[in-house]
């Protein structure tokens, strides 16, 4: 498991990054009453990438919170 | 084609989706704060993927199952003792904690997994008794039950940490029931937990990550093991405060309770 946090324009989100059963996920913490949040990369239909929440029902929030995760891999490189 | 979130995807793809909601369905531990051993419940275990340095997070039962035991039945009386047949009581046998110095000599039921099925335990904080004996008000000397007092202990600035542990498949032989048990290796009490723990002066084998990683994903020979065993995790980067004596049963169990008669713990800073 692979923990970090991710320092957003006015929250300070906390992460864990591990796998379950093989799959790559992400729990994301809130600092303020917001659920905590899992989600993953997902393959559309049409062959692209997107976030998504796993169980289903939160998928702006996903596509948000990923765009942060992929900046945090990217700037790690 | 389906619809997960809205989004469209593939059948495989939603199936997948669908397997990861169930997997997660079943990944309980972060919601439950204290999870005590002996009600044998399930824990987050970080469990080496064979062939690969890699490893997956996955719920095990705490309460290592030897292969010998065959059915739930015999588990049971293994952990809570039984009364046989000529009415003679066999107290219970616990395996949460595997002494880690003693785990491979031989014809011990943890020496294969010690050896070939390692794993880490994540905790968020663990508890243990301080036993005080005070002076009795009579006589003046200390009272021979000692009042015991409940300690959370946990790793400073660190959400969680890892504890070494190994683990053993199991399954009962008449439901064919199977399940993944582990014990926490346990070692000698460092500083901190010397005056915690005091009536055992043990703790659990707390590992830095670089030992972790290598507990978990390194081949590792029979003299590595024993001196990771021995490992002491700086007392230092501990945390240790009083709990309230219910905290089991807590709605917040880590939340600190002052007890006004509780001499301090005795930690010299280091110089």
């Amino acid at each position: 498991m692979e923990m970090f946090e991710l320092h957003t324009a006015n929250q300070v989100l906390k992460v864990e990054a591990f796998t379950l059963s093989g799959h790559r996920l992400f729990r994301i913490t809130f600092p303020d009453k917001t659920l905590p949040l899992v989600i993953t990369r997902a393959t559309h239909a049409n062959g692209g990438l997107f976030w998504t929440s796993v169980p289903e029902g939160r998928q702006a929030l996903s596509e948000q919170t990923g765009l942060f995760i992929e900046s945090y891999y990217k700037i790690k490189k | 084609m389906c619809y997960y979130n809205g989004q469209l995807v593939t059948r495989t793809e939603f199936l997948r989706l669908k397997e990861i909601e169930k997997a997660l369905a079943g990944y309980d531990f972060l919601k439950d704060p204290v999870q005590s051993g002996f009600d044998y419940s399930n824990s987050a275990v970080l469990r080496k993927v064979p062939g690969r340095k890699d490893f997956d997070l996955v719920q095990m039962e705490w309460g290592f199952l030897p292969a010998y035991i065959k059915t739930r039945e015999d588990a049971q009386k293994m952990r809570r003792g039984y009364k046989d047949s000529q009415g003679r009581f066999h107290p219970p046998i616990t395996t949460l904690n595997a002494i880690g110095e003693e785990m491979l000599h031989p014809g011990k039921i943890y020496r294969d997994a010690a050896l070939h099925r390692r794993c880490l335990v994540l905790s968020s904080g663990f508890y243990e008794w301080r036993h005080v004996f005070p002076a009795n008000k009579r006589t003046g000397e200390p009272v021979k039950n000692p009042i015991k007092y409940p300690y959370h202990i946990g790793i400073k600035h660190k959400d969680y940490f890892y504890l070494a542990g190994i683990w053993q498949p199991w399954t009962d032989r008449n439901t064919g029931e199977h399940v993944d048990t582990f014990a926490i290796v346990t070692t000698r009490a460092n500083p901190l937990m010397e005056q915690v723990h005091n009536s055992k002066k043990r703790m659990p084998l707390v590992l830095n990550e670089e030992l972790a990683y290598e507990w978990l994903l390194e081949d590792l020979s029979e003299k590595r093991i024993n001196e990771i065993v021995h490992y002491s995790f700086p007392w230092q980067e501990m945390e240790a405060y009083t709990v309230a004596k219910d905290f089991l049963s807590a709605p917040d169990p880590e939340n600190p309770f002052h007890y006004g008669d509780l001499p301090a713990l005795d930690l010299q800073p280091v110089k």
